[in-house]
């Protein structure tokens, strides 16, 4: 960290630096080559225009043969000090005036003039200029001229590298100043970014200095912070309230244990109660039956006794009375018989084996058709239905529901039953289906209760046990029995003799 | 002497070289066998020659003096077939400000109208006075070759010193006769006469 702090302080440091110094070597470079290329022209041009203005003062020299003229006239050159030499030569090429700057030095002069051109060689300037007059040459000039161009180059580095210094001196002050105003907040905020890591304090801010992209990433920063604070609050917070609700759950938890433990005791209790108390009403319901059977059987007897017996002593009324005894005196000993019979499929063992039902429907009908010969019945069975369950048992149930079939279609002029087995709402049942008066939906509830009549015993008579009957022995089996039906539309049950198999 | 003269030598030989005139049938080494006195004389001549044709750029006619643009500046010689001689070979066909140049022998007493240049050879130098005052009243520039031609009146006079030939020139007659002088002839000029001679 202190290592990345100190690297970016040095990268701005040299950013700085480097920017500058590359800056002005190009710049300097660029100025450099072109000084010295307009140095070159500019010494080319003056010595160029020199060389044609001597020649053109010197032409009357020329051609009027006055070399003192001439030499007085290239004498002038002394008041430019970079001409070091100068000469000027006949139409003939031969040396017609001369001109040293310093007298002393004997360089030779070129022994024949040549074009009109220019030579360089180290730092000399040679050059040479013809002169013309009327469109003829009358001479030629010559001039060596100081070619200052390691000079100029050298003066040009100098001021180059002066430059430089002070521009370096600047941007290192700049690059300062950078440091207060740039990477200082930036630092500062770094430094701010470790300590929030360590201590993990997020209340501390970065301090906003300035509105520029630093003052941007001060805010962004503090953004941040505040972002991470917020949220760490919010996890906390959530994270409690998830531990409560755990904790909740689990209390709850317990408690649903705590009540299902209590539940299954007391539904265990209930359950002995209701199997002791189902005995005993069993056991009561026998021995009543049985035991009401014998008065029954009495006031039976003796009332036919008093009918035959005493018939002349008695009326009409009398009679009727004693009929009215009789036949009520006989639906109680079949009602006492049914519940026998209820009771009795209670307590019934119950073995299960391959049964035809198709065949058991097609025998009771028989039967039941034996009964009642002014039926016209007509069947539709489908054949070979066969079913695990108690044949007995069974058979009650059939007799029951075929035999409620026949009575309620007893009105029509034909009775049309139907057996066999249908999907109905999933569940593949066997159906039994007549074509009697129906009942009412409302009541299909009402249907299987014991004792529980929908049409009057005038019309249809019956003790109201023959569906509970039903129930009972469907439900020994785990199965299920239900019916449908409208009013004058005939009716449907339907029942199965298997538990319902888990989907 | 001999240095001298090998000097003037080639002094002229150089002016011959350099007007692109060499005598016809003249031996490259011809000069050694001529007679002294005479060839010194003809290069003289020569000399003075193209000096007079030089003259001719530095000087400034009026237009008046021509009749036309292309018209020819004409050079007057008197008294001296040799210098007609040597001042046609240096003209040739060379021009000054853009007008060719004829040379024409005149005698004494014709007419100097039509010339821009008289040539007053030695033989005449006692007529200079009268020959540079009609010359300077008709715009013609006088030119003589005797000592004292300045004072004669005449506007430009050679001289020979040291075995070189100068000239002497009074530009206040120049200027009387209606003529510009050139700075730069006035440069080369040994003795330049400020006072007017009237």
């Amino acid at each position: 960290m202190k290592f990345a702090l100190h690297s970016l302080r040095q990268r701005v440091f040299a950013g700085v630096l480097l920017t500058t110094v590359s800056a002005l070597l190009i710049a300097g470079s660029v100025i450099v080559i072109k000084e010295l290329s307009n140095y070159r022209e500019r010494i080319i041009q003056d010595m160029t225009s020199q060389a044609d203005l001597m020649g053109f003062a010197s032409t009357p020299a020329l051609l009027f043969n006055d070399q003192k003229l001439g030499e007085n006239n290239l004498a002038l050159l002394k008041a430019r000090p970079q001409i070091l030499s100068a000469a000027i030569y006949s139409p003939s090429g031969k040396l017609f005036a001369t001109y040293r700057r310093n007298p002393s030095a004997n360089n030779d002069f070129p022994e024949i003039p040549g074009a009109d051109d220019y030579r360089i060689q180290g730092d000399r300037l040679h050059l040479f200029r013809r002169i013309v007059a009327d469109g003829e040459i009358v001479g030629t000039v010559y001039l060596e001229a100081h070619y200052r161009v390691r000079e100029i180059l050298w003066q040009q580095a100098v001021l180059m590298l002066s430059a430089m210094g002070v521009a370096l001196v600047i941007s290192m002050l700049l690059s300062l100043w950078l440091q207060a105003r740039l990477t200082g907040p930036i630092l500062k905020i770094a430094r701010l970014a470790h300590r929030i890591a360590r201590e993990r304090d997020y209340a501390l801010r970065a301090e906003k200095t300035t509105d520029d992209e630093i003052g941007t990433l001060a805010d962004a920063f503090n953004d941040l912070v505040a972002e991470v604070e917020r949220s760490k609050n919010e996890m906390r917070r959530s994270s409690e309230e998830m531990q409560r609700q755990i904790e909740d759950r689990r209390q709850a938890e317990l408690e649903v244990q705590r009540l299902n433990e209590e539940l299954e005791q007391r539904v265990n209790e209930r359950t002995d109660e209701l199997e002791r108390a189902n005995k005993e009403l069993e056991a009561f319901s026998y021995s009543v039956s049985h035991d009401l059977r014998a008065p029954l059987r009495a006031i039976d007897g003796f009332s036919q006794a008093l009918l035959e017996d005493y018939a002349n002593d008695l009326d009409a009324t009398g009679k009727n009375y004693l009929g009215c005894a009789r036949s009520a005196a006989q639906r109680m000993g079949r009602l006492i018989d049914d519940l026998l019979k209820l009771s009795r499929i209670n307590r019934a063992e119950f073995h299960r084996s391959e049964v035809d039902l198709s065949a058991m429907v097609e025998e009771v009908l028989d039967e039941l058709c034996a009964r009642h010969p002014e039926q016209t019945v007509v069947r539709k069975i489908t054949s070979g239905l066969t079913e695990d369950c108690d044949p007995q048992l069974v058979r009650i149930a059939l007799e029951n529901i075929l035999g409620n079939a026949m009575k309620y279609s007893g009105k029509r002029e034909q009775t049309a039953i139907e057996f066999g087995m249908r999907n109905y709402k999933g569940k593949s049942s066997y159906f039994i289906q007549d074509n009697g008066v129906g009942f009412e939906m409302k009541y299909a509830d009402k249907l299987f209760g014991a004792f529980q009549r929908l049409h009057s015993s005038n019309d249809y008579p019956g003790t109201g046990i023959g569906l509970a009957t039903v129930q009972r022995i469907v439900h020994r089996h785990g199965g299920e029995v239900w019916a449908e039906s409208a009013l004058d539309r005939g009716s449907t049950f339907y029942f199965t003799l298997k538990p319902e198999e888990p989907r | 002497m001999l240095r001298a003269f090998m000097r003037v030598l080639a002094l002229g030989l150089l002016l011959l070289l350099w007007a692109g005139l060499l005598v016809p049938g003249l031996p490259a080494n011809a000069a050694e066998t001529i007679d002294e006195t005479i060839d010194e004389t003809a290069i003289e001549t020569r000399i003075k020659a193209a000096f007079i044709r030089h003259f001719c750029t530095y000087i400034n006619w009026p237009d008046s003096a021509f009749e036309k643009a292309d018209s020819p500046i004409v050079l007057g010689v008197m008294g001296s077939g040799a210098m007609a001689e040597a001042l046609r070979a240096v003209v040739g066909n060379r021009t000054a400000h853009n007008r060719p140049m004829v040379v024409r022998e005149i005698d004494p007493g014709d007419a100097l109208g039509e010339l821009h240049v008289l040539f007053i050879a030695n033989s005449m130098r006692t007529r200079i006075p009268t020959l540079a005052a009609a010359a300077i009243e008709q715009s013609v520039l006088p030119i003589s070759e005797s000592p004292r031609g300045l004072e004669a009146g005449s506007a430009i006079n050679f001289t020979v010193e040291d075995d070189k030939v100068k000239f002497d020139i009074a530009p206040a007659v120049v200027r009387n006769a209606g003529l510009d002088v050139s700075a730069q002839l006035l440069t080369v000029a040994r003795v330049i006469r400020q006072e007017s001679s009237r």
